[in-house]
């Protein structure tokens, strides 16, 4: 599931970025790119930074780059960017960043499968090392198969009790 | 005693706040605890009755008076930081019946 969403097309190392506004357009261009979001999906992005503050810095050096569904986004999509150098979105415990992984969802819920997934990969210490080090794509590529080999499918059962609607 | 109600809240409620409940939800079942685990964005959580509102470290000062007890992560992928900072919030709420 995680592999049909981190391709060639949607990883990219060495990307250079000198501010965190450059680095969501890094992070987003892949999805760009490859039609899943539109330019503007962006600057959703940044208008959220800048009204919320730096909470899509969610773990040591890693930012969850995303905004709402709607117009921009066309299809649930995954990226994930490596920064030359990282840069600093103002996160408390979790600055400087050099991981970027942009998402676009669709609806609440839809894109929760290959969220689980990604929770997965970055919640293991050892596999975040090894994108940190990786000198090609298809390293990291390797990885996620690897990672993802005995949930190929996707088919994991939403778990009943996580809902996405309002109260 | 009514079911817990714990609400995940994030800036857009589908990125981080989806990731981390489904580690919240994963935490409460270890605990034998039935609550109800949800995600949303930061206005829904105003109007909210959560009993616990979570969310990470950059968001919580928003979320400070919406609830009895309110929770910061420092990171959304790790489990063991929910147990030691929901465990005993949990543990808490449940004995008070």
């Amino acid at each position: 599931m995680l592999t049909q969403f981190l391709t060639e097309e949607t990883v990219r190392l060495h990307v250079p970025a000198h501010n965190w506004r450059q680095a969501v357009h890094a992070a987003l261009l892949p999805l760009e790119e490859t039609g899943a979001v539109t330019p503007a999906y962006a600057d959703d992005v940044i208008e959220m930074l800048e009204r919320v503050g730096p909470y899509m810095v969610v773990a040591p050096g890693i930012a969850l780059v995303h905004a709402r569904p709607g117009p921009n986004v066309m299809r649930v999509c995954l990226s994930l960017v490596r920064l030359e150098a990282p840069v600093t979105f103002g996160s408390q415990e979790n600055d400087p960043v050099d991981l970027l992984v942009g998402l676009g969802a669709t609806d609440a819920n839809s894109h929760m499968t290959v969220l689980s997934q990604l929770a997965d990969l970055l919640g293991d210490q050892q596999s975040v090392t090894a994108i940190r080090q990786a000198t090609a794509v298809n390293q990291i590529l390797a990885l996620i198969e690897r990672q993802g080999g005995d949930s190929e499918t996707g088919l994991i059962a939403p778990k009943s009790s996580v809902r996405g609607e309002d109260w | 005693m009514k079911e817990l109600s714990i609400l995940v809240c994030c800036g857009s409620g589908l990125g981080s706040s989806l990731m981390i409940s489904m580690n919240v939800d994963e935490v409460v079942r270890e605990m034998g605890i039935q609550a109800q685990v949800k995600h949303s964005d930061l206005a829904s959580a105003r109007g909210s009755k959560a009993d616990v509102l979570i969310g990470t470290l950059d968001i919580t000062p928003r979320l400070e008076g919406l609830a009895p007890y309110v929770i910061a992560l420092k990171t959304i992928f790790d489990k063991q930081e929910i147990r030691d900072k929901l465990g005993p919030v949990l543990r808490e709420i449940t004995s008070k019946g």
